[in-house]
């Protein structure tokens, strides 16, 4: 232990002879520690609720208590610091009592200057070492981490990999499948980048006609095409200095593709209608949930771009591969929505939390999410019972990691969750059942749509690429 | 009777007080050290022996406890011998619950506590010369 390490030591010495405690502070004295006394068991604890010292000398002749007491007490209230019992001559089965009972070590009076500071120093140097293994303990299991919820092992690699790519320019590639939280995960390597004051732009690539996406990304200038009214700058230009973030990337149309690849070249675009280039500091993060290699070798993908934005792939795991997770995300999921919903669950049964943690969950965090949601609007009561679980999640084979899908009355599939309550419907199926009638009814014309249930149409798209993508099906009563 | 040349702390009441043991202490704080800690001791020996005096004459068996274990911790640790091993007699048989015998051997430390005080007293005055 070096001189600067010392010197950061607090000691407290609880002794009730002044000649005593003067005597091992003389001792101390060399060492530069910061040295402070109290007579009683009671003083040492009150001073203790206000401290927080490195090592504690205790006597175990205390004129208000026993030195085991105040020992007790100091675990009992899980205070860190070294407890050095202090002990008379002839009091060795005591002092083998305190070490049982969490002291580190133990000094039979009288004792010299040498005996003191050498295991004093010791016992520091151990108490050191255990608070470096809480910090890395800490840094290396995190319950969360940004807009992540779980402590599970592949989340902990997935920290790390964000912890340490964020600060780079690369481009980082997410993959993972829908409800994964892919968004989640590009929202935390920008938070976690030294591009943190500038905007994240988000894009998601489903959700927007292809014919407008260039100038989404790009911009236009007025004048571009019919209804650039105004030159509009794009997200490119909106996330300069910050990060873009490219969802559903595989949805973008090849042309635009390789104006992308270009762009990502070259740091410089031009507006939709402009001929001047015009360039930005952007990092690009990318996501999808499809397969990208398959989609390269279909012709779907620009093998050129895919390498330029396949830098650093991150691979978000499901939730089934992600067991100790499932019950900690369900849990905040039932706080949040009980809260919003004002409604009493505080757990859920042992057989449920078993049931949950044998779900398959095909549409991961947000198919949780829905279930759980589910199961707050339709229910009341402290705890989640069997009975109040949606029939795919309650019956046997639906949700089960091992089974299939089964045949039942109603059934879980992707993010779906169909109530058993045959007089009410889930407020997502009421929902697509009006968009899907609508846009029947406007014989395909999604904008038109969108008008007439007063949505923008990105709306209606990224649900449409939503409902495909997981499978939504609402044909299985 | 040369133990204070030999040990150098400039006296000679080894009878009441082990020198090296004070020698050593000078060793691990300094002589302005030791000399503040004598003075720190000289005062608490004094309240300790008047207390054991005190629960001897009261008959008060916890406080005669309590008090000839302090005593001998403290004689013990500046090298006052004869007192440490008459605390720690007194000490042992209140612990045992043989508090007649403990009253008995009680008998004569504060002659004892005495002559150490003195000898406490002249080390003091003979380290503020040096």
């Amino acid at each position: 232990m070096n001189k600067q390490d010392i010197q950061e030591n607090i000691v407290l010495i609880v002794e009730d002879s002044q000649t005593l405690a003067s005597t091992y502070r003389e001792f101390l004295r060399p060492d530069g520690y910061a040295v402070s006394h109290v007579e009683t068991g009671q003083d040492a604890l009150n001073w203790l609720s206000e401290n927080h010292p490195d090592a504690i000398l205790l006597d175990l002749m205390l004129p208000d208590m026993n030195g085991l007491d105040v020992l007790r007490e100091i675990k009992l209230r899980e205070i860190s610091t070294e407890v050095m019992i202090v002990t008379a001559h002839g009091s060795v089965d005591i002092a083998v009592e305190a070490i049982r009972a969490g002291a580190s070590d133990f000094l039979e009076k009288p004792f010299n200057s040498g005996r003191l500071r050498t295991s004093l120093s010791n016992i520091l140097q151990k108490h050191r070492l255990a608070n470096e293994i809480e910090i890395y303990r800490r840094e290396f299991t995190r319950d969360h981490y940004h807009g992540f919820v779980g402590g599970s092992l592949p989340m902990q690699a997935i920290y790390r990999i964000i912890e340490s790519a964020a600060p780079s320019k690369a481009a980082i590639f997410i993959t993972g499948e829908t409800g994964t939280g892919k968004e989640v995960c590009a929202e935390a390597i920008h938070h976690e980048s030294n591009r943190r004051a500038k905007p994240l732009v988000p894009i998601n690539c489903a959700a927007i006609p292809k014919e407008l996406m260039e100038s989404e990304i790009f911009g236009h200038v007025k004048g571009a095409f019919t209804g650039a009214h105004n030159d509009r700058q794009g997200a490119a230009m909106h996330a300069d200095g910050g990060t873009l973030f490219l969802d559903e990337i595989c949805e973008m149309d090849l042309d635009l593709q390789s104006k992308l690849l270009r762009f990502i070249q070259t740091g410089t675009f031009q507006k939709v209608g402009s001929n001047k280039p015009e360039e930005v500091d952007i990092r690009i993060v990318c996501a999808t949930n499809r397969d990208l290699q398959a989609e390269v070798q279909a012709g779907r993908f620009r093998e050129d771009l895919y390498y330029r934005l396949h830098v650093i792939p991150i691979a978000l795991p499901p939730l089934r591969e992600r067991d100790e997770d499932i019950l900690i995300i369900a849990k905040l999921f039932l706080e949040r929505y009980s809260q919003e919903e004002n409604k009493q669950f505080m757990g859920f049964t042992p057989e449920v939390e078993d049931i949950l943690r044998a779900g398959r969950w095909p549409g991961n965090v947000r198919q949780l999410q829905n279930v759980i949601r589910n199961i707050v609007v339709l229910n009341k009561g402290e705890l989640v019972t069997k009975d109040m679980l949606p029939s795919g999640l309650s019956s046997s084979g639906a949700n089960e990691r091992t089974g299939s899908s089964t045949v039942s009355a109603y059934s879980l599939s992707g993010d779906t969750i169909v109530s058993e309550r045959p007089s009410v419907q889930p407020l997502w199926l009421v929902e697509k059942r009006a968009i899907e009638s609508t846009i029947e009814a406007c014989n395909g014309n999604v904008p038109k749509a969108a008008a007439i249930l007063e949505v923008s149409a990105s709306t209606l798209y990224r649900k449409i690429q939503r409902w495909n993508t997981e499978g939504v099906n609402d044909e299985t009563e | 009777m040369n133990n204070a040349r030999k040990h150098n702390i400039g006296y000679r009441h080894q009878v009441f007080v082990d020198l090296g043991t004070l020698d050593n202490l000078k060793r691990d704080v300094s002589a302005e050290g030791l000399r503040v800690m004598l003075g720190v001791f000289r005062q608490e020996l004094a309240e300790r022996i008047e207390k054991v005096d005190g629960a001897l004459s009261d008959s008060d068996e916890d406080t005669l406890e309590r008090q000839s274990h302090c005593l001998k911790s403290i004689a013990g640790q500046f090298g006052a011998l004869p007192l440490q091993k008459a605390a720690d007699k007194i000490n042992e048989l209140c612990k045992r619950k043989q508090y007649q015998q403990a009253f008995s051997a009680g008998t004569g430390i504060g002659e004892l506590g005495t002559g150490t005080l003195l000898t406490i007293d002249r080390l003091i005055e003979a380290m503020a010369r040096i």
